[in-house]
């Protein structure tokens, strides 16, 4: 009786070392969303007064077709990416997690290295690349004599999208290898022996047990895409001119909402796609959620 | 036999992928050591002699020298009290039973799910009106608070830690604080090992923060200082590839000393945040 009371003496020290967290929290998160609603209520160019507007901000951005495009471009990117992705990622991690696979470290550091190298550098370094003009890519296309004449990668609203779409996989794709793979890897060899007494095929094996038991990693590699997905800002910034050329076919939700806010000096509106940005994240998020979920309930 | 062709297959397709990985940067060092009107008109594949001139020419322009350390100045702090802070939070949740810890936990859970780039409008602002503007700070502080790192370690202490050690201490006449510095934070030290490095990687690459909050280009990060590159008219080619090679050479090097530990231990998952 008397050990029990001793510890629980203590337990409110745990508020102190909370503390801290919830401090920050309060100064980086919530204050700052509060006060972006507020803006978002107003015209403001972060000079002159604030002109209270009430939801006029959100009525304009019902009506303001870039928003639409925005959102259209960021998931077009998006959608283009996240299937060869994942299948390329899944692909991998059965190949790297076969029977004495050799040289498996050395595949996977070299599979994840475009995940840690900073996503500016590689917009600007395939944006140089993929220059119709002076670009490496056409450059060795047209000297190996696969192509005649020029391709305008980035100038092509399409090859553009897709690019963007291909250096998105590029970079994330050894990410989700790494993580497949500890996720089988997991899988005790038991369920794979007993599926092939069954007579199960290697094909067969793989969706009636690797599969079902890698819901957990397929999950979060899906869903931190989606997140990922909508908020997808350094690559299609710095592929083109930051403007989303061609065509505005880049422009992303975040694109758009730090133009406005950054560029065009209207932090009220930028405000309003902000929110944008937070309800279409949180409605994409619980979406998710549920057609994962739905899907484990009924196994 | 089919066995044969399979794993040979196998080790082409993996090496075909290496391969896409891997040449874009072999190009990005090629194309640093030629001269500007080569690039633009040679298949280039081997190294060539314009490496220095083209060093001078990139100087001339910027220093990404400075850049890399106003990135070292953003991003050791931020490592550092990032893992400080999710220690003592996860310490805090994993030891203790107190008043209101569910509430504030889910808060920390809650934390995930606002996307941080809707922020940044709010986090200038309120910076800007205690006075704070164009500093490192407003960079730093909003990425302390990973909940992703909270979550991690507060996973491996309830592994590792015996919470008898605690009560001995205690017995002994510890003071609470004294003990999450004696026993608790030595104990979680290869989990902050781990998931510092993948922090110290994402602030590092972080681009948008000081893009929205800094304004005088001798701050700039190295993230910033590639996008000054990008935008530059009229430009050296060779000039922006030796920056671009400058640029991933720190990161090269964190990848090949950290390597075991970024890709050994992504497993929960809870880490990218």
């Amino acid at each position: 009786m008397l050990r029990k009371k001793k510890t629980l003496e203590k337990n409110h020290f745990g508020l102190y070392f909370v503390l801290p967290y919830v401090l920050l929290f309060i100064l980086v998160q919530l204050i700052p969303m509060i006060y972006t609603f507020v803006l978002s209520l107003n015209r403001w160019d972060g000079m002159r007064d604030k002109v209270f507007l009430g939801f006029d901000n959100y009525k304009r951005l019902l009506t303001d077709q870039m928003f639409y495009k925005a959102i259209y471009n960021t998931t077009i990117i998006w959608a283009m990416n996240i299937i060869p992705r994942m299948a390329l990622a899944l692909f991998c991690a059965v190949l790297l997690t076969r029977k004495n696979m050799k040289g498996v470290n050395t595949y996977k550091a070299i599979l994840y290295f475009p995940n840690i190298v900073t996503a500016a550098s590689i917009a600007t370094l395939f944006a140089f690349l993929f220059n119709w003009k002076i670009g490496f890519v056409n450059i060795a296309l047209m000297n190996i004599g696969i192509i005649s004449e020029p391709i305008k990668w980035l100038r092509e609203p399409i090859l553009t999208q897709s690019l963007a779409a291909v250096i998105v996989l590029w970079m994330w794709f050894g990410y989700a290898v790494i993580l497949f793979m500890s996720g089988m890897l997991a899988i005790s060899n038991d369920m794979y022996e007993a599926a092939e007494i069954d007579g199960a095929s290697e094909w067969q094996q793989f969706w009636k047990v690797t599969m079902p038991n890698l819901k957990g990693a397929f999950s979060y590699v899906f869903i931190t895409a989606l997140i990922g997905g909508l908020q997808n800002f350094d690559i299609p910034n710095l592929l083109t001119d930051g403007k989303g050329s061609p065509e505005r076919s880049i422009m992303t939700i975040t694109m758009y909402m730090h133009s406005q806010a950054f560029e065009a000096r209207q932090y009220g509106y930028g405000s309003t796609i902000a929110y944008a940005l937070l309800i279409i994240v949180l409605i994409v998020s619980m979406f998710a959620f549920n057609i994962i979920n739905g899907k484990k309930s009924r196994l | 036999m089919k066995k044969k062709h399979k794993k040979i297959g196998s080790y082409i397709f993996l090496t075909l992928l290496a391969f896409i990985c891997i040449v874009p940067f072999y190009v990005m060092v090629i194309n640093a050591t030629h001269a500007s009107k080569d690039i633009v008109t040679n298949f280039l594949l081997l190294p060539g002699k314009n490496i220095v001139e083209n060093y001078h020419n990139m100087m001339s322009v910027m220093n990404p020298w400075r850049m890399l350390l106003n990135s070292i100045y953003i991003t050791v702090p931020a490592t550092i009290l990032t893992a400080y802070v999710g220690a003592l939070t996860a310490y805090g949740f994993s030891v203790y039973r107190f008043k209101g810890d569910s509430v504030l936990f889910w808060i920390v859970l809650s934390t995930m799910m606002i996307p941080e780039q809707m922020l940044i409008i709010g986090i200038f602002h309120v910076f800007r009106i205690v006075g704070i503007t164009n500093s490192f700070i407003p960079i730093i502080l909003p990425q302390v608070a990973k909940a992703a790192t909270v979550f991690w370690l507060k996973g491996y202490l309830d592994q590792v830690l015996d919470k008898a050690l605690l009560e001995a201490a205690r017995v002994e006449g510890m003071g609470e604080f004294r003990i999450f510095h004696a026993i608790g934070l030595p104990l979680m030290k290869p989990g902050i090992a781990t998931i510092s490095i993948f922090n110290f990687v994402t602030v590092w690459n972080n681009f948008i923060m000081p893009l929205s909050m800094l304004s005088t280009p001798k701050k700039y990060p190295i993230s910033m200082g590639i996008a000054i590159m990008r935008r530059l008219e009229p430009l050296d080619l060779g000039a922006v590839y030796i920056m671009l090679l400058i640029s991933v050479l720190p990161i090269l090097l964190i990848y090949i000393f950290f390597s075991k530990y970024i890709i050994g231990d992504v497993t929960s998952g809870a880490l990218k945040g």
